[in-house]
């Protein structure tokens, strides 16, 4: 029994030494997909955190608006001025709508949201490259 | 490395030094690729795994505060990111009551001397244990590691630690005896 471990810590001794093997470059490999990562992971923050912004600047613009409307103009904030100003607003879409010259507009709009969507996916798939 | 000089060099790659990590990169690596390689049993894609496990350790080195050696933190970064590799390729491994000894005429069909026919017949064994069970005896003969090490690295109890080693010690064992028996007539 003892002589069986000795041959079993003979072989992993050998086994060993073949499975340490690593090819030259390794750490050079290792450090440039650090490199990557973290270049990857600065991205990802500074997107986040643009995003934050952006959300932020909306809330205080809205709030800035909502006051405005509140102490200059009388807003109020109650549920029925709410629906009752929505509902107004959907009739002069629906008004704008009927007009003429509506169709002519909403071509142009998706034609540039189209175009917009198109410069976005190409200057990604080149920032990609470089 | 002395433990001493190993902690110094993390504080200064977690302070932003961080080209000296390949310092710790060339210490480590014979370790972390054993690791890899016994349990994913010598794949080809150890090399890219353990160096994702490197990449791991470097973005995580924040979270290492020193309660155990960097070596059994890396160690346990190798041994989750290899079993849970072994995991997704769902690869069949044979139950350690289910081994069989590889036929004769294999072993007999090279030219190969007692002790290369013997590493060849562990070996054997070791493809046909389970990743968990591979990993105890690699680090248990090969790592030189004890009991509670291997617990803490697998996550097993020391109790069901003990239990396996002594079930594929026993089989290896046993193996072992046949082969002999085998080669002296």
């Amino acid at each position: 029994m003892v002589e069986h471990e000795d041959i079993l810590y003979k072989v992993m001794n050998s086994l060993s030494k073949e499975y340490e093997k690593k090819e030259s470059g390794f750490e050079d490999e290792v450090m440039k997909k650090i490199t990557i990562e973290d270049k990857k992971r600065k991205e990802r923050k500074e997107t986040l955190s643009q995003l934050v912004i952006t959300v932020l600047i909306g809330i205080c613009i809205a709030t800035i608006i909502l006051l405005i409307e509140y102490f200059l103009q009388d807003f109020s904030l109650s549920l029925q001025t709410v629906i009752n100003d929505l509902k107004s607003s959907f009739s002069i879409f629906t008004n704008f709508s009927n007009n003429p010259g509506f169709n002519g507009w909403i071509i142009i709009g998706a034609n540039l949201a189209f175009l917009l969507t198109i410069e976005q996916i190409v200057s990604k798939k080149m920032t990609r490259k470089d | 490395m002395k433990t001493e000089d190993e902690v110094i060099l993390i504080d200064r790659i977690k302070n932003g030094e961080k080209s000296l990590f390949d310092t710790l990169v060339t210490e480590y690596s014979p370790l972390v690729l054993s690791v890899i390689r016994g349990i994913l049993s010598n794949r080809e894609d150890a090399e890219e795994i353990a160096q994702d496990v490197f990449v791991k350790a470097f973005f995580s080195l924040n979270n290492f505060r020193g309660d155990s050696s960097f070596s059994t933190w890396i160690y346990r970064i190798a041994y989750n990111m290899a079993i849970s590799k072994a995991r997704q390729k769902k690869r069949i491994f044979v139950q350690i009551d289910k081994l069989t000894i590889p036929d004769k005429s294999i072993l007999a069909s090279e030219v190969v001397t007692k002790e290369e026919e013997i590493q060849k017949l562990i070996s054997h064994i070791l493809k046909s244990l389970t990743p968990s069970d591979r990993f105890i005896i690699i680090a248990f003969y090969m790592h030189r590691k004890s009991i509670a090490e291997i617990a803490f690295v697998s996550g097993l109890s020391e109790s069901n630690v003990k239990v396996r080693l002594h079930r594929i010690k026993k089989r290896l064992n046993l193996s072992l005896r046949e082969k002999m028996e085998v080669s002296y007539g």
